[in-house]
């Protein structure tokens, strides 16, 4: 009796469960492709302010033009409360082969002392950190793939905390970073935060791509 | 951190000398061809808390020894430095004035120091930024002390000689830690340190000698600038713990390709048997 139902019912069956297979493959394929990292808006390089430096360098008697001076504010310390990240910050430089310096330990961010500071008028502030390393583990940075735009990263600098919001997280394949895009200094001022991801060659111990966060100061 | 053994891959690679003129100051290779410049002033005269001023501002109030400012920033221009006694009126007579030119894009230090003999200066130096190679950092040491001629060990390797009141020597080091001590020139004895000082690749770390030999005010202050000029690359991990899944194509083509011959073998026979009945 039981023999003579699934005889009759299993080409309905194998319909059924081959469409399911089918589809269930076709989902299961698309959910592992890499994500995109392609949010928000990258922010406008903006209106920079005039510096008439002309104003200044009149005869060595000008008074008041000590107003166009600014101390840097040294970042000492970053933090992503909405991803738990809060690590220590230290200045870093280029190298001769156009890299940016890291800290040597994974758990430091490095703060591109070229570029700008929290406070000053223009310039993008560049901070850059390990998303891991193959001798320490996860770096300070391992969690920033997953930031988000609308979420908000403070820097400690000179003795204050300076509030961004980040606008953009993209990927971009280290071969095409776009160098003056990052790291371009003719911008209002931002925030970029640059670290690395997708996929890893275990061949070079490196990942593939950097992925870069844009933030701009909190109103 | 590494302890690199210094006499073999220390290499001077630079000998300066600094005037303390504005002329040294016009030189300056510029960073960038725009772009404010970068101004870091360290003090260096015992016993004297100043106040600073640019071009009439005071810009460092109570400003004491063996203090090193963060960089300022400011637009490229002539410059009037004023050193006042600390708490005296902006109208005083300074004891030290200084006028400057700072081209765009440099990156310079202001050292408020004491000559050989023993009385107050100003000494501009530019500090070179030009990149060196992947982790690999720029060492400078400055003599800006009432001091005479010293030698600057690495360890226990001669690494500079000779080097007298307002010159500096650069060399470029693998970063880590450099125990460095300084002597009297031609002697043993450290006058200064040993020290630790930490040199990061891709900065120039700056080792300024300052105070007075005679005034037992000996000391070393440290000051750290960026080199290179703008990135073209970061690498910043190595482990691919974070890497984006790499989940193998084929069991979803496998289960895909079985499927669609399940569905179509029942969908078959559904057909015929349709014909059939």
């Amino acid at each position: 009796m039981l023999g003579t139902l699934w005889g009759r019912r299993w080409p309905a069956a194998a319909l059924v469960a081959g469409i399911v297979l089918a589809g269930g493959a076709a989902a299961g394929c698309a959910a592992t492709r890499p994500p995109r990292h392609d949010y928000g808006t990258i922010p406008a390089a903006g209106t920079l302010p005039v510096r008439h430096a002309s104003h200044v360098a009149s005869a060595g008697k000008t008074t008041n033009a000590g107003a166009a001076i600014s101390v840097t504010a040294v970042p000492v310390r970053v933090a992503i409360p909405a991803l738990g990240v809060d690590a220590p910050v230290v200045p870093v430089g280029v190298a001769a082969d156009g890299t940016l310096g890291i800290p040597a330990r994974p758990s430091v961010v490095g703060w591109w002392a070229g570029g700008s500071s929290p406070g000053r008028s223009s310039g993008a502030t560049v901070l850059v950190g390990h998303v891991d390393s193959a001798a320490a583990g996860p770096g300070a940075l391992f969690r920033l793939p997953a930031i988000r735009p609308g979420e908000v990263v403070t820097v400690t600098a000179a003795s204050r905390s300076w509030r961004y919001v980040v606008q953009a997280v993209r990927a971009y394949p280290k071969a095409t970073l776009p160098a003056a895009r990052v790291f371009g200094q003719q911008v209002a001022p931002r925030l970029v935060i640059v670290t690395c991801g997708g996929p890893f060659d275990a061949a070079t111990g490196h990942y593939l791509d950097n992925i870069v966060v844009w933030a701009v100061p909190a109103r | 951190m590494r302890s690199p053994k210094l006499g073999i891959a220390l290499t001077a690679v630079a000998l300066s000398l600094a005037g303390g003129s504005a002329a040294a100051l016009s030189a300056a290779p510029a960073r960038a061809a725009t772009g404010d410049a970068s101004v870091t002033i360290v003090h260096g005269i015992p016993n004297t808390p100043v106040d600073v001023y640019a071009n009439g501002k005071e810009i460092l109030p109570d400003f004491t020894f063996k203090t090193v400012t963060s960089p300022l920033s400011l637009p490229a221009g002539s410059y009037t430095i004023d050193v006042r006694k600390a708490g005296s009126s902006a109208s005083s007579t300074p004891i030290l004035t200084a006028t400057e030119q700072v081209p765009a894009g440099a990156n310079v230090t202001i050292v408020a120091d004491l000559t050989a003999a023993g009385k107050p200066a100003l000494t501009p130096f530019v500090n070179d930024t030009s990149a060196v190679g992947d982790g690999k950092g720029r060492l400078v040491v400055r003599h800006t002390a009432a001091a005479p001629a010293v030698d600057v060990y690495a360890g226990s390797a001669k690494v500079i000689g000779g080097l007298t009141n307002g010159q500096q020597q650069a060399l470029t080091v693998p970063a880590g830690t450099v125990s460095a001590k300084i002597t009297l020139a031609g002697q043993t004895a450290a006058v200064l340190g040993p020290v630790n000082v930490p040199v990061t690749a891709g900065m120039g770390t700056v080792v300024y000698a300052i105070g007075s030999a005679s005034g037992h005010t000996l000391t070393a202050v440290t000051q750290q600038y960026p080199l290179g000029g703008m990135p073209l690359a970061a690498q910043a991990g190595s482990g691919g713990l974070g890497a984006d899944p790499t989940t193998p194509g084929w069991p979803f083509a496998v289960a895909a390709v079985t499927g669609l011959i399940l569905a179509l073998t029942g969908a078959m026979a559904l057909v015929r048997r349709r014909w059939t009945c």
